[in-house]
């Protein structure tokens, strides 16, 4: 900013460094224009500023003084010194030679190269040549604005910049009002990290009190039983001790018997008799003792213990196994919070920022579809969280589960840790800025950029949001990208719609099943054409607008009519013929021209026909080229002459026969002043024929017209689908044609055009272009249906230029196609869109015999626009309207022998016309279905008479005016 | 005279001077300022080319309705030029025009140097023998030049005349 002002003192610096220096050794293209000038304004002969030059018939210029000394006084004759070429002196002598005025005033000027003012004038050239700024249009060093890539003025780039900082801090703002959540979200994490940490110990804390608890009671109980093992132990090895301890002694006491017993057998020793009886006892018991002595080895000595767990043997483990469990609590509301976040979030980042208007075009497109992607994309987004908020909910909560299994599962924190964070920076923004600015790629880089919007509501921060045009532009609901997936819902008439190119295979479907509807139901009710097809719901609007227009003129005809033979009013009567090139008009029609009583007029004209006529041509004339202002003045001067003659008969006692006089003078003057122009009396047809039906000479919705050799007119009786031919009375003459789709056959053929040799016919709904001879000889036909070269989609109107060549207007195309006279396709021009040379459902066409302008009716875009005969876009004319020069989808066009244009402007239900220029000259018709009057009219063309046929479709006639 | 000196000769060596002619170099006499030593080198594709060439250009009276008076000092083997060192230009003659000036004249003259133009000869037996044997003539050409225009440049060095006889070749052959 600061550095440009010192980069232009050093320019100037330079450039007076420069001047300085001689010429030769500056360099090569440096041409210093004050010393340009000077050197214009030398005299190559004096090598000084010009005196009095003179300027030779050799366009070159010297002083007169040097002139003078280098003329030849003897032979009277002077070479240029510049070129040699001789030139005679005149007879005053050289001063007589012309001066040079242009080279006089640059004199004046008094230009004296100094390096300052070179520098200076360097300067004001350098601005002169500077570009325009293409956004405040001025002239400036342009440099590429980077934020709409415009060639733009340092003070646009500026503004630019500003309002992107502006927005900037905006955002700023809101990426910092907005920041804490990322940090709260840490910290909460944080905080949680610490509470997780606390919640476990509390619950290894539990766990371990748990089973502490149930441990020592399976202690006790263990302690038990090897208590009740050690009783039963001791006891049993007392018993068993007791009982071994008496037979010890038993087994003694036995031994120590045998063994006396042995002695004294022995006779070892002496025993007395008793004794040996008593011993005798004591063995034969002992015997049966021991016979009987079978102690029960496993009862007294094998006493087993064993432990055995119990008949639920098997619960234990089982509860030990499923007992305790581990509960994963999640904060209550979590999924309401969710929502709610939800809400507050993504939604309310659309700004509306400034700078995104200043976007380029393309640039507005993309994002448009973008955001139409993105909106769709959030449609689903914030639908789907109303019906099933409970499955999110538990959505969430199993994925929380689940990640906390598996952090409880396999606690390797690194692995945990790195697909969380991915997860979490894949889709913030500030990651790939990040990226963007590290010049290694990071290993977490997404491979798409796209986010679904439904996917991240919480981690998705505001600026990531791509910039977005404003809001508020309004666009159609539904992408067109999604049209081709819903196909069933198209209307089921696809005469109307408009090409889509996507869904031809389909369309053509459809069209042939509305077809055969359409054909069943034409049977039956075979007029029932719908209205609507042709007009939409507006045209309605307007026409009942017009009528009540129509009602106010007719009023004032029918006052007029009421009181003829008043002095200064004459009636209107029909005039046939009135066109200034016309043949010659009758004398009683003359008298009944509607023009004669102006008193000012009556003075010049009086009724004498050449007068007249020179006076209609001289009024054609003006009012070509200005009928606004014709219109103006004439009314001007009406409302005075009815001044002047209010006041008089104000000023005397009037009648009221006088005043209803007068006013019936006043309503004619504002019916005369809005009908100025000569067209004015075409108003009432010459001939009307033709009216609702299937026999010769009715007619059902006739659409095109041509005038044919011998004053023939051809009309397409578009549903009888045939070409009906009339004399220029209305009689029927021929017709050819007849509904179908073989050669010859027609189906709701449109337009029609003529030349010497053969009638051209654009045959509507079978998508091409039949071409007659005059007799009604099919030739040829070539077109089909499609977008293509030389396909049509409802090919409408045609036209023949003098070459032959056929200009169809395919309507549904939104263009205009060229053939040559055998069909073959030339050119195309036009696209669909309301731009220059652009058009949405051109309908007629027509070509001027004299400057081959083409001549499109651009019906929805209620204009006509001109292209010259290589498609070139010259200029339009009209815009949506009622007023002069207006129309509502304006259909038929024809161009007279004048190079007038006549336009059928349909839902006006009138008649313009137009000089070639596209001035507007006049109109006439109103809507009804009286003589004259119109409705949906349809086509126009020009008789070689210059009688003005038009087809008067809904009151399925022709009026020829 | 030159108390009468016409503007325009002023002018003319004033600019001759702030802005000379690459090649060409004229110069007033200090006490005849209609009369110029003039240096033309010898154009480099010429046979004259390492040559400087003297001349003498002189400003009549009716300078500039009549034609300046040049003539070669230096002989030089030209069919265009003879022994005098009169020069066959038609600009200097019946095609002069006042819109000339000195400069264009003697830009015309290193023009004819390095097209000699034997068809309209001024040195007959010169040009006879270009038409005759042009390579023996561009020899003799050549030779001349390094007889005669070579001593000339060393008397223009000795008597600084040659401030912006630019070439440098002349100086190193």
């Amino acid at each position: 900013m600061s550095d440009s002002p010192q980069n232009e003192a050093e320019a100037r610096e330079r450039m007076r460094e420069l001047m300085s220096r001689p010429p030769s050794s500056r360099p090569a293209d440096f041409v210093n224009p004050l010393e340009k000038i000077e050197q214009l304004l030398t005299c190559p002969i004096c090598l000084d500023r010009y005196k009095q030059p003179k300027l030779l018939p050799c366009q070159h210029t010297f002083c007169y003084p040097c002139l003078e000394s280098c003329a030849d006084t003897l032979h009277r004759n002077l070479k240029c010194p510049e070129c040699r070429a001789e030139h005679n002196i005149p007879y005053d002598g050289v001063k007589a030679f012309q001066p040079n005025y242009t080279l006089t005033g640059f004199l004046e000027i008094h230009l004296q190269a100094t390096p300052e003012s070179a520098a200076e004038i360097e300067e004001y050239i350098h601005r002169y040549n500077l570009e325009r700024c293409k956004i405040c249009d001025e002239k400036a060093d342009c440099e590429p604005c980077a934020h709409c890539d415009r060639k733009a003025c340092k003070e646009c780039r500026q503004t630019h910049m500003d309002m992107l900082k502006r927005d900037m801090s905006r955002l700023l703002n809101q990426v910092k009002r907005l920041a804490n959540r990322i940090t709260e979200a840490s910290d909460n994490l944080s905080k949680g990290i610490d509470m997780l940490t606390m919640n476990c110990e509390t619950t290894k804390a539990e766990v371990k009190e748990y089973f502490h608890r149930y441990q020592r009671e399976l202690k006790k109980k263990e302690d038990n039983f090897l208590v009740e093992i050690d009783t039963f132990q001791a006891n049993e090895s007392r018993v068993m001790t007791n009982l071994r301890d008496v037979l010890e002694i038993e087994s003694s006491n036995m031994s120590e018997a045998i063994s006396r017993l042995d002695a004294v057998i022995k006779g070892e020793c002496v025993i007395e008799d008793a004794e040996l009886v008593r011993m005798k006892n004591t063995f034969t018991e002992g015997i049966e003792y021991l016979k009987n002595f079978q102690p029960d080895a496993d009862e007294l000595f094998n006493r087993k213990l064993r432990f055995s767990s119990g008949e639920d043997a098997s619960k234990l483990p089982a509860a030990i196994a499923t007992s305790g469990e581990l509960c994963i609590l999640d904060p209550q509301f979590s999924g309401k919070y969710q929502k709610k976040e939800q809400q507050y979030l993504p939604r309310p980042f659309r700004l509306p920022l400034e700078s995104d208007n200043y976007r380029v075009k393309a640039d507005e497109r993309a994002s448009m579809r973008e955001r139409e992607a993105d909106r769709a994309i959030s449609r689903h987004s914030h639908r789907n969280p109303e019906p099933d908020e409970s499955s999110i909910r538990y959505r969430r909560r199993q994925q929380l589960e689940d990640e906390v299994w598996n952090r409880l599962r396999n606690p390797a924190p690194s692995l945990l840790t790195t697909s969380v964070t991915s997860e979490a920076t894949r889709t913030s923004p500030w990651a790939a800025e990040r990226v963007s600015r590290s010049v290694e790629p990071t290993k977490s880089r997404p491979t798409s950029l796209i986010v679904p919007a439904s996917e991240s509501p919480r981690t998705v921060s505001p600026a990531s949001k791509p910039p977005l045009p404003p809001v508020e532009k309004n666009d159609p609901p539904s992408p067109p990208a999604a049209l081709p997936q819903i196909p069933i819902r198209k209307p089921p008439l696809p005469r109307q719609q408009s090409s889509n190119d996507e869904s031809l295979n389909e369309k053509v479907e459809t069209i042939r099943r509305a077809h055969q509807q359409r054909q069943a139901a034409s049977r039956a009710v075979s007029s029932e054409e719908s209205e609507g097809e042709d007009f939409p719901v507006s045209t309605n609007r307007g026409r009942i607008r017009i009528v009540c227009r129509a009602a106010s003129v007719n009023r004032d005809d029918g006052l007029m009519s009421m009181i003829p033979g008043t002095g200064t009013v004459q009636p209107i009567q029909p005039i046939t013929s009135s066109a200034p090139h016309s043949a010659p008009v009758t004398g009683a029609e003359q008298v009944a021209i509607p023009v004669t009583h102006f008193t000012g007029e009556e003075d010049e004209g009086g009724i004498v026909v050449p007068a007249w006529l020179q006076r209609r041509r001289q009024r054609f004339q003006r009012s070509r080229t200005n009928p606004d202002l014709q219109a103006q003045f004439t009314s001007a001067r009406v409302q005075q002459l009815l001044a002047e003659r209010q006041s008089r008969l104000d000023s005397s006692t009037t009648t009221d026969e006088e005043k209803e006089k007068l006013n019936v003078l006043r309503q004619r003057g504002r019916s005369a002043s809005r009908e100025a122009g000569e067209w004015r009396a075409r108003g009432r047809p010459r001939a009307v024929f033709g009216r609702k039906g299937g026999k010769e000479g009715e007619l059902n919705w006739p659409r095109g017209v041509c005038a044919l050799a011998g004053g023939l007119v051809a009309t397409c009786d578009s549903s009888n689908h045939r070409v009906c031919v009339f004399d220029r009375e209305g009689k029927f003459v021929r017709q050819f044609g007849g509904y179908g789709s073989g050669n010859g056959q027609l189906d709701s053929a449109a337009g029609l055009a003529s030349s010497k040799l053969r009638v051209v016919v654009s045959d509507r709904y079978n998508h091409r272009i039949s071409v007659f001879g005059l007799e009604g000889d099919h030739l040829f036909s070539f077109g089909g249906h499609g977008p293509g070269n030389a396909k049509f989609n409802n090919p409408w109107g045609v036209a023949i230029d003098d070459l032959g060549s056929i200009y169809v207007a395919d309507k549904d195309n939104h263009r205009v196609q060229v053939f040559d006279k055998n069909g073959q396709f030339i050119a195309k021009f036009g696209s669909f869109g309301h731009l220059p040379g652009q058009l949405n459902s051109p309908l007629f066409i027509a070509v001027s015999k004299v400057s081959h302008q083409v001549y499109v009716s651009d019906s929805s875009n209620h204009r006509i626009s001109v292209f010259d005969p290589h498609g070139v876009h010259l200029f339009s004319f009209g815009e949506e309207g009622f007023h002069g020069g207006q129309f509502k989808f304006p259909r038929g066009i024809a161009i007279d022998s004048q190079e007038n244009v006549i336009i059928a402007d349909s839902g006006n239900n009138r008649i313009q016309i137009f000089d070639a220029q596209g001035q507007f000259v006049s109109s006439f018709g109103t809507w009804g279905g009286g003589a004259g009057q119109l409705k949906g009219v349809e086509d126009v063309c020009v008789t070689i008479d210059g009688s003005i046929v038009v087809t008067d479709r809904e009151n399925h006639r022709i009026q020829i005016f | 005279m030159a108390s009468s000196l016409p503007r325009r000769i002023l002018k003319e060596t004033q600019r001759l001077a702030a802005d000379p002619v690459p090649g060409i170099s004229a110069n007033a006499d200090e006490s005849n300022a209609r009369y110029f030593h003039v240096m033309i080198a010898g154009p480099e594709d010429s046979p004259f080319a390492g040559g400087v060439f003297k001349l003498e250009l002189f400003l009549p009276e009716e300078y500039p309705m009549a034609a300046p008076k040049v003539r070669f000092m230096t002989k030089i083997y030209h069919p265009n030029i003879d022994k005098l060192g009169r020069i066959c230009l038609d600009i200097l003659k019946d095609k002069w025009s006042p819109a000339l000036q000195i400069r264009t004249v003697l830009l015309s003259i290193q023009a004819l140097l390095s097209a000699p133009n034997p068809e309209d000869p001024l040195a007959t037996d010169v040009a006879e023998q270009w038409k005759a044997n042009e390579a023996e003539a561009i020899k003799t050409a050549k030779q001349w030049t390094l007889a005669y225009a070579r001593k000339s440049l060393k008397k223009a060095l000795l008597h600084q005349h040659c401030l912006v006889l630019a070439p440098t070749k002349i100086i190193e052959t």
